[in-house]
This record gives structure tokens, C-alpha cells and sequence, in this order.
């Protein structure tokens, strides 16, 4: 693969890691705990007993 | 059709309510089958699992498995739910028709508290004496007739987990008309106060009947702070101590009177009751030494393992991801894109990758001491010490749930009713060793400690010494807020220790799963982007001339790193490790990537792919110094103990605080922290001469 298209893909790709990153800041990606996490956003039941 | 059925009219509702650990859910589980559903109660961190079922007669029920509780008398949001439900209180569901309470056999006079006071609401009811075998087992004959015929409610012995009595019980559901339970008196001198009390609440209604004297007792006796909202609430609680001092106490002497007459006629003791397994094992385990000696060994034998046998499969990773970076170059003519793939995806998502093996077996072992009944033994030992810092017995949960991510352990606080001491644990909560924070010190003292010096043992001490300091950090930060927050007297917390048991490999491995696929998920999104962002940041602008040192000084990530250079050297940092610890803001093991991402830029890597640790040993200063000594080393692992570098901590702390002061605060304290006591390692230990 030529060098200058190499250089164009791995630049839309780090556009692309840059859009996403900035919509997590904004709160509008990322896990279902509200938290901005990846984290499987399953609550949790607290258990007195344990 | 009873699916057609469901949709049109509304299904009667059955609630199942008991104490914790009664079998209540296995109970559900046997008559929901695969219909269940799990959501949340609005405003609440606690489950609402609802399912439905078929009577003996093909009618469809609907199930709801309410959160256990001692009683209806609730002192946090969670114990309050039971008691909404079955007053109907609830705006997001529906009362319950009828209500199965499932007691504890082997428990009789503690579950029956609860059961006697949701009879009284007058709800048509099923009592389920479950657990009987351990009952028998203990030598307890219990007359499930005697019970009945007392209580005027069907009575039914049954063992859920292997379905016995299960066939009487779906007879007793079909049932077109339930008695109702005989009630029980309140004591005379409470009546009549009693019943102004409950007008105060009804806006005027005089006479009740004792159903809804029982619905009043329930609300003005709890502390939680929806109940104490309620209009009339204060109000009542004040005209009962005005006009019947003590009368809490009254209320629960009577009702424990009631209990005592009702077992004493129901429960025959065979035999002396010898000291069960259970019983024997806890006398070692919850000693006040042996108890705290066989806790360090187990957490001792936890991370030996750890060290000792996650590295097999931590070397095939990290080959695996060597190898794929190695084909690539061969394959890919140079350029960008292949620089991205080898030095940014694969070097910053492998390197954090390698890591899994070593999570995997900690909550392996996690998941087997809880399904044992161990942790509860744990909570146990540790609650004693909690409360010499003030913090409430039921902050152990939260705080044991941040040793694996603090997210959901602030998220369970909402179980703590003192919003003080909520506050507390929210703010030292991510002072637990999180999992994200592993990588980290399995990095840094694989560099501190390579293969041959020091040995397992040694890498064992210092991994114990890492969670013994945030720990302490924890319990000491606790006790200045508790002194500075005056949190008042603290609340009290029931703590039941479940019996012994194999644990169930299944349960333990579907938690394992679970644990896997969220630390996949933050590998193959967080790190991944970071990774992709970092490498940018790594590689452009690019330098029209120079070697790879150049490349990465003249770059944007280089840049920066040495504008903050002056603030983190007299730590023992250099630029590349400040940018590290700014990106792993997004998440602790990012700082694994970076250090993958930025040190390999510069490495020759002539033989290929080469472990990270070599090529941070080999670092030197400008002075021809090793970068990574001791000194920085224990610098580096002192700041990550401490440090807030977490994003979705914070804000989760804002959610749960409503308010920006606290996670603010959070962050600030955290982080000065750990700036002090890295420097702190630092200087001391260049003192020492290391």
C-alpha cells in the first residue's frame, strides 16, 4: 500500500478515535451505569446479609 | 391464550417477601421459570424481578420477588420498597393481591417478626416454612398445622432448591379465597394514641380497623428518608412519644410476645442441637487473631497464584500480540497505517490485554470465597475495625465491591440511610485497589522485581503491601472525614452469616464471564481510542529529518510532556510517564498502554517485539542512569494507590452527591495525596541511598 494513502487512513481513523472519545466527555457513549464507564451498566442489589 | 390474557387484563399479583437468605429467590425462580424480568425500582439501586406463572388450574399469575427484609419497619430506601409494595405506596407497581411469606424454618421466631407484621396488613397470605430439612437437621420438629391453625393462614413446609412441597403450594395459589390471618393486638396502652396517630396520616379518618393500624406502625416506624418526608410522618412519630414514651420498644416487645407464644406451641426441640460444621469452622474463623492470620494467609495464597500461574498464560498473550505486530511488518509496506497497527493498536490494547489472565483468577477466587460464605466472615472481621473509624457497618459491601471497580461501589451506598456516613464511603471508595489499578502494579513491580531477584514471594509482599495501603489510606481518610463531618451516631447493621457450602462452580464462572467481558470491552473501546489518539499524538507533526528519539520529541505528546516535566520531576518522572498519567484519567490501565506506546516508539526493536518490562529496565536518564529504579518505581506504585485517575469515578460521585463540591473534592484530596506520598517515597528513599 502506497505510504500517502497509509497516511490519509490512519488519519480518518484517528478522526474517527477522536469523535468518539469527545462524545464519551459529553456523556452520549459509554456504559449504561450513567457513569461514562464500560461497565455492563447491570445494577447492583445490595445484600445485607453478606 | 394466556399470553392474550396478559395483555388485556391485568394479571393478580403475588409477592413473595421474607428476610434475606430464605430462599425467597430460588422460590421465584421455581415458579417464574424463564419468564422473569429484571428492572430497576425507580430512584433505587435494587433489583425488581418480576416473572409469571401458571396455577393448577392453566390461570397466569404475575410473581414479584421482593428485596429481602427484617421487617417493615425500614431504615434505608432499599428495606423501604417491601413495605410501599405491599401498602400500595408504590406508584411503579402495582399492590400485591396476595403475598407468599417465605420464612426460614431453622429461623423460625426471626422470620416470623416479618411475616407477622405483613399479616397484619390484612393481604390474603401463604406462609412457606422453608429450609425444613436444616431446621430438621438441627433437631426442630415444627407442626405446620399447629402454625396454621394459629395463624388462620395456609401454612406450608416445603425445600425450594429441590422443589419439595412446591406441588401444595401451587394448590394453595389456586385457591379462589384465602382466609385471612387472625390479627394480632396491639398493646392496650398504644391503641388508643395508635389511632390518632394513623388520623394524623389519613387526613382525618377515625376508627381505623387494625389492617390499617398496621400500615400506620409500618410508616412511623421507619427512619427512612421517603417515610420521614411523607406529610404527617414527624408529625405522628411526636404524638407517640408525647403520649406513650417508649413505645417503639412496646410495639416490638408485643410483637415478640405474640412470636413466643406461636413457637412455643409450633416448635418441638428433639435433641439437644450439637454444634454444626458451620458452628465449628466459625469458632477458627471469626477468632479475633486466628480470624485476621487465616484472612492474610488466604489474600497471601490469592496473589502467590496470581503471580505464579497467570504468567503462562500472560506470556502467550503478549507472544500472541508480539507475533500479530511482527506479521504485519512483514506484510505491510511502511508507512502510517502500519505504524498505527503495530505501535498504537496492538502495543497499547496488547499490553493491557496480557493483563486479563491475572484479573480472571483474582475474581476466580473472589467469586469461590463468596459462594462459600466466606466474604460474609470477612465482613464480619472487618466490621469490628470499621467501626473504630466510624464508618457503618454497612459501608463493608460498597467498600468490598471498589476492590473490583468503584463505580458500583459508590452506586451501593444508597443502602447507607446516614447520609453522612454515605458521603464518607463515597469519598474513600476509590481508595480500594480497583482491578484497573492491577495492571498497573503487576507492570511496575515486574520492572521493580525482574524475573530472577526477589522470586514470587517477593512480588506477593509487595502486591499485599499495595492493597494494605490503600486500605489503610481508606480507614484513615474515613476516620478524619467521620471527625470532621460529625456524622453522628451511626446506624446499625444486621449481619447474617449464611452456613458453609461447596461453592457453585457455574454461579462462580458466569460472574467470571461477566467480569471478562467488561474488562473486553473497555480493551477493545477506552484503550483502543486512547491507544489510536496516543499514537497520533506520538507520531505528528512530523519532523522533516531525525531519528525516532527526535520524531517523538518534536511531536504533540512530546511537547506537552515536557511543559509538565518540571511539576512531576521531583517525583522521579520523566515527560513520557506525566503523559501516561494524564491519559490514564480516562482509566488506570491506560497508563500500561502509554508506556507500551511511547517507550517502544523509540526502541530500535531490532529483534522484533520485545517485553515492555525489558524496554522500561533498559531506560536511562541523561545522566546514563536507569530511568525506572527502585526509587521511581515505588514512587510510581505509591501515586496509583492514592491517585484519582478515573473519569467515570467521578462522575458517578457527582451523580450520586447531586453536586459538583464533592467529586471536586474527591479529586483534590485524592491526588495531592498522592503527589505527597510519591514525592514523599521518592526523596525518602534517595535519602536511604537506593
Amino acid at each position: 500500500m502506497d505510504g500517502e494513502w497509509q497516511t490519509w487512513i490512519a488519519l480518518g481513523i484517528v478522526a474517527l478515535a477522536a469523535v468518539w472519545m469527545a462524545r464519551r466527555f459529553r456523556g452520549k457513549s459509554g456504559g449504561s451505569c450513567g457513569g461514562g464507564c464500560d461497565c455492563s451498566g447491570k445494577t447492583i442489589t445490595p445484600k445485607r446479609e453478606e | 391464550m394466556p399470553d392474550a390474557q396478559a395483555t388485556t387484563i391485568p394479571l393478580p399479583v403475588i409477592a413473595l417477601v421474607g428476610n434475606p437468605n430464605t430462599g425467597k429467590t430460588t422460590l421465584f425462580n421455581a415458579l417464574s421459570g424463564l419468564s422473569q424480568k429484571v428492572a430497576n425500582y425507580a430512584g433505587v439501586t435494587v433489583e425488581k424481578k418480576e416473572g409469571t406463572c401458571h396455577d393448577q388450574h392453566g390461570k397466569l399469575l404475575r410473581i414479584l420477588d421482593l428485596p429481602g427484609a427484617y421487617s417493615l419497619s425500614a431504615r434505608t430506601p432499599d428495606e423501604a420498597i417491601p413495605r410501599d409494595v405491599l401498602l400500595g405506596r408504590r406508584a411503579d407497581t402495582a399492590k400485591p393481591d396476595r403475598v407468599i411469606c417465605v420464612v426460614d424454618a431453622s429461623n423460625l421466631e426471626r422470620n416470623l417478626y416479618l411475616a407477622m407484621q405483613v399479616l397484619d396488613l390484612g393481604i390474603p397470605a401463604i406462609v412457606v416454612l422453608n429450609m425444613m430439612d436444616i431446621a430438621e437437621a438441627r433437631g426442630m420438629k415444627i407442626s405446620a398445622a399447629t402454625l396454621q391453625q394459629q395463624l388462620g393462614v395456609p401454612v406450608i413446609p416445603m425445600q425450594a432448591n429441590t422443589r419439595q412441597g412446591m406441588e401444595r403450594l401451587r394448590v394453595a395459589m389456586s385457591q379462589a379465597e384465602l382466609p385471612l390471618a387472625k390479627l394480632g393486638e396491639y398493646p392496650q396502652s398504644l391503641r388508643e394514641a395508635l389511632a390518632k396517630a394513623h388520623e394524623l396520616l389519613n387526613t382525618g379518618e377515625t376508627n381505623p380497623d387494625s389492617n390499617a393500624l398496621a400500615g400506620t406502625v409500618s410508616l412511623i416506624c421507619s427512619r427512612e428518608r421517603d417515610a420521614a418526608a411523607a406529610p404527617g410522618i414527624e408529625a405522628a412519630r411526636e404524638l407517640m412519644e408525647r403520649e406513650c414514651p417508649g413505645w417503639e420498644e412496646n410495639l416490638v416487645a408485643s410483637q415478640y410476645k405474640r412470636i413466643g407464644e406461636l413457637t412455643r406451641n409450633a416448635i418441638e426441640q428433639t435433641r439437644s442441637s450439637d454444634p454444626t460444621p458451620t458452628d465449628k469452622l466459625d469458632g477458627v474463623l471469626l477468632h479475633p487473631i486466628l480470624g485476621w492470620l487465616i484472612l492474610g494467609g488466604l489474600m497471601t495464597a490469592l496473589f502467590a497464584t496470581i503471580f505464579s500461574v497467570a504468567t503462562v498464560p500472560m506470556d502467550w498473550v503478549d507472544a500472541g500480540f508480539g507475533w500479530t505486530a511482527d506479521w504485519i511488518k512483514t506484510w505491510m509496506a511502511e508507512g502510517d497505517l502500519r505504524d498505527l497497527l503495530t505501535d498504537g493498536v496492538l502495543a497499547g490494547v496488547g499490553s493491557v490485554v496480557m493483563f486479563l489472565p491475572q484479573i480472571l483468577l483474582l475474581f476466580f477466587f473472589i467469586g469461590l470465597l463468596e459462594d462459600t460464605g466466606y466474604m460474609a466472615r470477612v465482613a464480619f472481621i472487618m466490621d469490628r475495625l470499621m467501626g473504630l473509624v466510624g464508618l457503618n457497618g454497612r459501608a463493608f459491601i460498597p467498600l468490598l465491591s471498589s476492590y473490583a471497580c468503584a463505580i458500583p461501589g459508590i452506586m451501593a451506598t444508597r443502602t447507607i440511610a446516614n447520609p453522612r456516613e454515605r458521603l464518607i464511603t463515597i469519598l474513600v471508595a476509590p481508595l480500594a485497589s480497583c482491578s484497573a489499578r492491577l495492571p498497573v502494579y503487576v507492570m511496575m513491580i515486574g520492572v521493580l522485581l525482574p524475573g530472577g531477584s526477589g522470586g514470587v514471594w517477593m512480588k506477593v509482599a509487595f502486591m499485599l503491601g499495595l492493597y494494605a495501603l490503600g486500605t489503610v489510606g481508606m480507614f484513615l481518610f474515613a476516620w478524619l472525614f467521620h471527625r470532621r463531618l460529625r456524622s453522628g451516631t451511626g446506624s446499625t447493621m444486621i449481619l447474617e452469616l449464611p452456613p458453609y457450602k461447596v461453592p457453585a462452580l457455574r454461579a462462580v464462572l458466569l460472574r467470571l464471564w461477566s467480569r471478562a467481558r467488561v474488562f473486553i470491552t473497555q480493551a477493545g473501546t477506552v484503550i483502543l481510542v486512547i491507544s489510536i489518539l496516543l499514537w497520533a499524538a506520538t507520531s505528528y507533526p512530523k519532523p522533516d529529518a531525525g531519528d525516532d528519539t527526535d520524531r517523538l520529541t518534536q511531536s504533540i505528546a512530546g511537547q506537552l510532556g515536557k511543559q509538565i516535566e518540571p511539576l512531576i520531576e521531583p517525583l522521579g518522572y520523566d515527560w513520557k510517564m506525566g503523559i501516561g498519567l494524564i491519559a490514564s484519567f480516562a482509566a488506570r490501565e491506560v497508563f500500561v498502554s502509554t508506556m507500551s506506546i511511547l517507550y517502544r516508539a523509540d526502541d530500535p526493536g531490532e529483534e522484533g517485539t520485545r517485553p515492555l518490562q525489558t524496554i522500561l529496565r533498559e531506560q536511562k536518564r541523561a545522566d546514563g542512569s536507569p530511568l525506572f529504579n527502585t526509587k521511581t518505581c515505588l514512587s510510581m506504585l505509591v501515586f496509583y494507590v492514592f491517585a484519582m485517575q478515573c473519569m467515570a469515578t467521578l462522575a458517578i460521585t457527582r451523580r450520586e452527591t447531586n453536586s459538583w463540591k464533592w467529586p471536586l473534592f474527591q479529586f483534590g484530596y485524592l491526588t495531592v495525596t498522592a503527589y505527597l506520598a510519591a514525592l514523599l517515597v521518592y526523596q525518602g528513599a534517595g535519602l536511604l541511598g537506593y
